[in-house]
């Protein structure tokens, strides 16, 4: 249950939609930025883009700071998903990764914090043509973390 | 169905939360962000070529 005590302090909009924080590291103070944007086409899913903000303007998510902090960037990320659904429980948040290392990430990632999440959480991975609930040894292609209905 | 609540002060202490408004003003969209554009493409592509329309179905293990 400590995981996600470990992560860096969070700034957030009033509506915990928008949230960034510093990662602090040997290459300096990078801004980080997590946004979950809807899909047009469907407002009840959202899909979790994070990376470094550039220039205040833009994410970056293809560089590497080897900030040496990468599982407290995850735990943050992962506190971020959590802070989003509890004030947005009907929404779905979608993840993949552009690359088969990103996915990975994630699977790591999910895999390291699920026991911290709250059990009303549901954690599902894409393979095989179709969703199942999330199990650590599955390389998914997509993962997607919801709220469970009553 | 509605769907439950749940707390997330057992887990993070509230100092590790700040409110910071100007962050709505600053909020990154498809229009105003390329890179989120990109982000948001590559996942409709990949629902797209998975045919996740019904994106909430979940087969149980």
């Amino acid at each position: 249950m400590a995981q996600l005590n470990h992560c860096y302090p969070l700034r957030s909009d009033e509506l915990y939609e928008t949230f960034e924080f510093e990662s602090e590291g040997p290459s300096g103070v990078i801004l980080k930025r997590i946004e979950f944007p809807s899909f047009s086409e469907n407002l009840i899913v959202v899909n979790l883009a994070f990376g470094d903000l550039i220039g205040d303007e833009d994410l970056n998510d293809t560089n590497v700071t080897n900030n040496g902090d990468t599982e407290k960037i995850l735990a943050t990320v992962a506190l971020a998903v959590l802070l989003f659904l509890e004030h947005h429980p009907d929404k779905v948040v979608f993840a993949t990764g552009s690359t088969y290392s990103r996915n990975r990430l994630y699977r790591m990632a999910i895999t390291r914090y699920m026991t911290d999440f709250p059990k009303e959480l549901e954690i599902s991975g894409y393979v095989n043509e179709g969703w199942e609930l999330f199990s650590k040894d599955v390389n998914y292609k997509a993962f997607k973390v919801e709220v469970k209905t009553t | 169905m509605k769907k439950s609540v749940f707390i997330h002060n057992a887990l993070a202490p509230a100092s590790n939360v700040v409110i910071d408004s100007s962050l709505k003003e600053r909020k990154l969209t498809e229009d105003n962000s390329p890179a989120l554009r990109a982000k948001m493409n590559i996942a409709r592509s990949f629902m797209k070529e998975n045919g996740l329309s019904e994106l909430t179905k979940v087969s149980k293990k």
